[in-house]
């Protein structure tokens, strides 16, 4: 299904209604403020993917199926690297997949050129494309070529100073220990359903789940490979995103003190950091899937933050339940 | 009465030696090999077994003593058995121990493997798998350690009967497939009239190693093995077979044998009933006991638990999963105070900081774990100091003030400046280490604290191995007085203590730490010589 609507928009604020940010976690020169529900906005309609089934069938298709009970929502840029002699794949755009059914999508890609073979379908387990290829895949989500990634993964692989190798595994060879750090360093927060990433101190990604059952299920792949890899890449230009201590009565007192101070400091920054992307507003592009009420559009900021992604959202109806948008880098 | 001389740092740098002792301490004392919040199964393995490797180069008696320190795992220990079964010991080697009480060394850590774990480790050494890092070990003491054990314990008939599989293949591999199978051909025989031949086989490959067990006991339990079904007199393998036609003879059977019983004879019986027909009987074992309770619990089956004979840790995990009793609160307090007893270090006022955040849930596989550890050990705190004072950062205290639910992100800088707050003679911080709420808060108020004159110590106690950093995991990067020791239970933290004194004067701290593994275990005959205390 496809519908264009480009000058329709959206704003983020509504969007994010009813939606409040918790403390700002920071390691290293990666920042996350999470996303909370502040009352009401879960959305306990859709099941995480964590149980989705997957195969390929011939080179460029992927068949994927939902076990679950309620219908779920598979990322845009959601990948199988598996340990099968087969192709890795991935998807450019999001897409639904109903109550215990099926799905069958030609337009995917593989994320390997080096292997043959189709992949066996089992629950493998999903990851989320890194920020640099996802914003190409989504951009080439249309196309039926299943080689339309490879030059782009690529370079992806050349701009970390090794080899222009088209498969994402040789990255994740390169690179899964310091990954796994990200995964380590940051924790949900009771009510999270979401997040707002940064690297340096630069916003680099929105995400939202329609409940905390489904962020669970998405945020070690998002903050592990998609966001991971754009912090390792930066981080050579790394930021110090940390407020240091300004101590200046020498006592507890003046330590306490100290803190707090510099924890208003993060505190002001995060929510000059939340106002303006609350203050963002999207382009509505394409419909690219459709269930029931519910449409999955693909979005583009045309303000400061040029964000871009895909939300979920139902006809008619200002707020979505799911979204997923980064920096195109 | 041996004598033995300990370890010397000859050619080895002190500071190289306690870096590697320290590593192995770290690991030894808190790896599962299994995954955890934040490392794959394959990442702990690889980071453990190069800790192993190292400390295994550089001194095998130091390492093998090193092993039987209360508090070192099971897996430390089955990795280590494994090391020094499939590696010679080198006969001109200048060592402190003797391929005799090395022999007694493997022995003792056998003996205190759980016979699952001592299973999977027998079953290893056949060289398929990976498991523990054990390539094929077949050598004569390696055939000897399995047949002894196996032939010669008290229970041979339980484990026959629960291990029989996994038994046949490791006593195949000790004997060797032909003498296994003539092996087997000879005991489902009439002893009465085995020929000399036949007698003699026995006599050198079986008996030899029954130790006090009869005869006609150990041959009855390898008959059975070989398949002998029929004229059995063993109570527990006759119930093996009765089970088959009626499945409450099968009561004295362990719950998974019967219920692996039920599942092929008997699949119209429902598994409640099988907890039904164990619970009746009066013959579950304590593990089986606490397992159960959740099922058990659903089921309607009232299965008591014994508190008194779980460990603190076992305890926690219990609460976790099914609720917290008087009798489990009760229990906790007395292992709590036993264990504070053997503290080697004690304060009058002492302030404990427990981190709740939503990581110290550990992973899936040994999930709740790093929490259970953690209340345990600040149980067990609590009773070492006249005074004390805990604050929680992170998680959710529960009504009962003693289970808190792990929660939200980590900031454990409030916690320590509060703590510091009362003026305390020490701070326990209880964390995996990982800090976001910002990471290198803590050590920045520590720092600070230390500019303005506070040089309360600071002892941070880590339940969790870090693969990525091949130790526990630090809130502080050379702060003094600050120190990070890795700790499983509670009752291992006066090893974990001594870990501070190989920071300072490694030499002196692995003596020390050489002689209390040697004097801690029952291991007859060593007298210590050299090297100082």
């Amino acid at each position: 299904m496809s519908t264009n609507r480009t000058r329709e928009s959206v704003s983020m604020e509504d969007i994010l209604f009813g939606v409040g940010h918790g403390r700002r976690q920071s390691v290293g020169n990666m920042d996350v403020i999470p996303l909370v529900d502040e009352g009401g906005v879960q959305n306990e309609g859709f099941d995480p993917p964590s149980d989705i089934e997957v195969g390929t069938s011939t080179y460029g298709t992927v068949n994927l199926r939902h076990p679950g009970s309620r219908p779920t929502i598979v990322p845009p840029g959601a990948g199988w690297v598996v340990k099968q002699a087969a192709q890795d794949h991935a998807i450019g755009s999001g897409d639904f997949i109903d109550a215990g059914s099926s799905k069958r999508i030609d337009t995917a890609m593989c994320i390997q050129s080096n292997q043959g073979g189709t992949i066996t379908q089992a629950a493998h387990e999903m990851l989320i494309l890194p920020v640099a290829l996802r914003s190409k895949a989504l951009a080439l989500r249309k196309a039926k070529d299943y080689s339309k990634l490879w030059g782009a993964l690529g370079s992806f692989n050349q701009s970390y100073g090794h080899r222009s190798e088209q498969q994402l595994a040789y990255f994740l060879q390169n690179y899964g220990k310091q990954l796994d750090q990200f995964v380590a360093e940051f924790e949900l927060v009771p009510n999270q359903i979401g997040a707002v990433i940064l690297v340096n101190g630069q916003l680099v990604g929105v995400e939202m789940a329609p409940s905390t059952e489904f962020w669970q299920a998405i945020w070690n792949p998002l903050i592990r490979l998609c966001y991971g890899s754009f912090a390792i890449k930066q981080a050579d230009a790394a930021q110090p995103t940390r407020e240091p201590l300004q101590i200046e009565e020498r006592s507890l007192d003046g330590i306490r003190a100290a803190m707090a101070s510099s924890d208003r400091v993060i505190g002001e920054r995060t929510d000059r950091i939340m106002t303006s992307v609350r203050q963002d507003k999207f382009l509505l592009g394409s419909v690219d899937a459709q269930m029931r009420e519910y449409q999955l559009l693909t979005v583009g900021s045309p303000g400061r933050t040029a964000l871009a992604g895909q939300i979920v959202r139902a006809e008619g109806v200002r707020t979505a339940p799911y979204m997923s948008v980064c920096v195109n880098v | 009465m041996t004598d033995i001389t300990l370890w010397k740092s000859n050619g080895i740098r002190p500071v190289d030696a306690s870096r590697k002792v320290c590593a192995f301490l770290d690991t030894a004392t808190t790896s599962f090999g299994r995954a955890t919040h934040y490392n794959t199964k394959q990442e702990q393995k690889a980071a453990e077994l190069a800790v192993h490797g190292e400390l295994f180069t550089m001194s095998r008696d130091v390492y093998q003593a090193l092993l039987l320190l209360p508090g070192v795992a099971d897996h430390a220990r089955q990795i280590g058995i494994g090391s020094l079964l499939s590696n010679p010991r080198p006969k001109d080697a200048d060592f402190f121990l003797n391929p005799g009480l090395e022999r007694q060394v493997l022995q003792y850590l056998i003996e205190q493997l759980p016979a699952p774990r001592m299973f999977r480790l027998f079953d290893a050494l056949r060289g398929r798998g990976d498991a523990f890092g054990v390539t094929k070990a077949n050598n004569a003491r390696t055939r000897k350690l399995i047949l002894g054990t196996i032939l010669g314990a008290k229970r041979l008939d339980l484990w026959t009967v629960k291990y029989r599989s996994k038994m046949g293949r490791i006593l195949a591999h000790a004997w060797g497939q032909r003498r296994a199978s003539i092996i087997g051909s000879i005991s489902q025989k009439d002893r009465r009239r085995w020929d000399a031949k036949e007698r003699s086989i026995m006599k050198e490959h079986v008996f030899r190693f029954s130790g006090e067990n009869q005869e006609k006991y150990v041959v009855e339990c390898l008959a059975f093995l070989a398949g002998k079904r029929d004229g059995l007199t063993i109570r527990l393998l006759k119930a093996f077979v009765d089970a088959k036609l009626d499945i409450k003879a099968g009561e004295k059977l362990p719950t998974e044998v019967l219920e692996g019983i039920r599942g092929m004879y008997h699949p119209g019986v429902k598994p409640e009933e099988i907890l039904k027909v164990k619970a009746e009987s009066g013959t579950m074992t304590t593990h089986e006991k606490r397992v159960v309770q959740k099922r058990a619990k659903s089921a309607g089956v009232e299965v008591e638990m014994d508190a008194t004979k779980y460990g603190p840790v076992e305890l926690y995990i219990s609460a976790f999963e099914n609720g917290v009793t008087e009798e489990i609160l009760k229990a906790l307090d007395q292992k709590a105070e036993q264990a504070a007893r053997a503290m080697p270090v004690s304060y009058e006022k002492i302030a404990i900081i427990v981190d709740g955040s939503a990581s110290m849930a550990g992973d899936r596989t040994q999930h709740l774990r790093p929490l259970a550890t953690t209340l345990a050990l600040r149980d067990m705190l609590q009773h070492t100091a006249e005074q004390n004072e805990v604050f929680y950062c992170g998680g959710t205290l529960g009504s009962d003030q003693r289970i808190v639910r792990p929660e939200g992100d980590t900031s454990l800088a409030e916690g320590l400046l509060a703590a510091l707050g009362r003026e305390p003679e020490a701070v326990y911080v209880l964390s995996d280490g990982y800090e976001n709420a910002p990471a290198g808060r803590f050590q920045d108020v520590l720092v600070a604290a230390r500019g303005i004159g506070i040089q309360t110590p600071v002892f941070h106690m880590n339940p969790v191995f870090a693969a990525e950093g091949g130790a526990v995991r630090q809130l502080c990067d050379e702060v003094e007085g600050a120190a990070t020791m890795p700790v499983q239970n509670p009752a291992a933290l006066g090893t974990t203590m001594l870990r501070g004194l190989l920071e300072t004067d490694p030499e002196r701290g692995i003596n020390l730490l050489v002689r209390n593994a040697l004097n801690g275990s029952t291991i007859m005959g060593l007298k210590l010589i050299g090297g100082e205390a």
